[in-house]
């Protein structure tokens, strides 16, 4: 899983529900030009394969390893509250 | 209160501002409990008897963490300014993780403006509308995106869960509502397996949305904010369709237009707002924009990073039953006398510049609930008049 953005036509962005894997955000659109767009999400990698035959942009913003080393850092701290919890 | 609170922490919270601000803050636990059987609690702050009534929420998507823990804080230091009659101070920030430091300076909102929020206004705080969803989002990482409430599934489904803010009972039945080119693009899927915009069985089944419906019903709010992340932007209703201020007779409820609507900009179909109600979200959009850009001092990446766009909803993916455009939608409600409602979803972080996207990492956290706290500063001033 990563962090991206894609950028594409007006109508095969429209589209980006049909793509399996992707969880997009949707008021991260932004029109580029005329007929560009940007959204941005969180894809595994057969949805940026898949992405990519549609003949979209894809950039990543936070790649797989660095996304896992941010989770870590959350839920090490969220393991601490539980657990402080549980003893309650 | 650690960030990212857990469900618990957050009720706690809640909680103990009651029990420390008796006079001014008072906690109601909402009218329906949520499928795993979680009751869902609001504080309502008031200094004086009659104030315009506001309602601030959080938390309605499970994975957007920081929302309800940035609600909670404000509550916290907007409580202690005013017992204290001190100014409410936000706290200077520097970015360490860029190649060079970036420095928020500090910011402050007046005392007396302090007290005229608290005594002008009735501020209802509902910070965790899915508590559900949050704790399944936060039970491990590989359910960290987690979107939905945990509506049980349907009998012969395995689909758990439904998007709270597609199910309020505005434009709820897409299909009806839009064309063909609108259905193809809405934000909205009558699949109960679609793991993200799942409307549910029936417009406001589930209790979460009911909670939100009745506090928007009962106490007659008048200006609401339902705060989200991510995109740094500040989104005012209409989210089906673009706005247009000239034909009132292209509205969500007029039945003529069903199945015509195409859901995009520029197409034979807008949806109406007044232009007085338009004009005065941008006004108090513009307002919130304002205060967050002021406090990022004067470093160029300090000001890229807090620049907000303010902007009605729709852009490229039309929506129905959000929560924010359901609020808007009682100031035309035939049932009621009318009255004007501000409503706006506010859109916090960024997917880039280390800001973590729906979940920042705690060294980016008081950059994005400085911005909350600015922000819904800047709306409860306008709310106070």
């Amino acid at each position: 899983m990563q962090l991206i953005r894609i950028a594409g036509p007006t109508e095969p962005m429209r589209r980006l529900a049909e793509v399996g894997g992707l969880n997009f955000e949707r008021t991260s659109a932004r029109r580029l030009d005329d007929d560009r767009w940007q959204v941005s999400g969180y894809a595994t990698d057969d949805a940026v394969a898949a992405l990519r035959e549609r003949g979209l942009d894809v950039e990543a913003i936070v790649e797989a390893e660095a996304l896992d080393e941010q989770r870590r850092v959350l839920f090490a701290r969220l393991e601490a509250d539980q657990a402080r919890e549980a003893e309650e | 209160m650690a960030y990212p609170a857990t469900v618990r922490a957050i009720e706690a919270e809640l909680a103990r501002l009651a029990a420390t601000h008796p006079a001014l803050c008072t906690r109601t636990v909402a009218p329906n409990r949520t499928h795993e059987g979680r009751s869902v609690s609001y504080v309502t702050v008031t200094g004086a008897v009659g104030g315009r009534p506001v309602l601030l929420t959080g938390g309605i998507h499970a994975r957007e963490w920081a929302p309800p823990d940035a609600l909670l804080s404000l509550l916290d230091r907007l409580l202690a300014a005013y017992e204290d009659d001190t100014d409410l101070v936000v706290a200077a920030f520097t970015d360490t993780t860029p190649a060079r430091d970036i420095a928020y300076p500090a910011a402050s909102i007046a005392a007396a403006d302090v007290r005229r929020i608290v005594e002008r206004v009735e501020l209802n705080v509902l910070p965790l509308i899915n508590p559900d969803g949050r704790a399944f989002s936060q039970s491990s990482a590989a359910n960290a995106l987690w979107r939905k409430n945990r509506r049980p599934p349907r009998p012969g489904s395995s689909c758990t869960g439904v998007d709270l803010n597609r199910n309020h009972d505005i434009a709820w039945d897409f299909e009806r509502y839009y064309d063909d080119a609108g259905d193809d693009a809405v934000s909205a899927s009558k699949d109960p397996c679609d793991f993200q915009v799942y409307i549910g069985p029936s417009a406001a089944s589930e209790p979460e949305t009911r909670n939100v419906a009745s506090i928007l019903r009962d106490r007659r709010i008048a200006f609401y904010v339902d705060v989200h992340s991510f995109s740094r932007k500040i989104l005012f209703p209409w989210g089906m369709d673009d706005n247009q201020i000239s034909d009132s007779a292209q509205n969500w409820r007029n039945p003529a237009w069903d199945g015509r609507r195409d859901g995009a900009p520029g197409g034979p179909y807008g949806e109406f707002i007044p232009a007085a109600l338009r004009d005065e979200h941008m006004r108090v959009g513009q307002a919130m924009r304002t205060a967050i850009l002021r406090a990022a001092g004067s470093d160029p990446r300090a000001l890229a990073r807090s620049a907000y766009d303010v902007e009605p909803s729709l852009a490229l993916y039309p929506t129905t039953g959000t929560a924010s455009d359901f609020a808007a939608s009682l100031q035309f409600d035939a049932d009621a006398p009318a009255q004007r409602v501000i409503s706006y979803t506010l859109e916090i972080g960024s997917d880039a510049d280390g800001e973590g996207g729906f979940q920042p990492v705690p060294a980016i956290y008081p950059k994005i609930e400085r911005e909350v706290h600015l922000a819904l500063m800047a709306f409860l001033l306008a709310a106070a008049g």
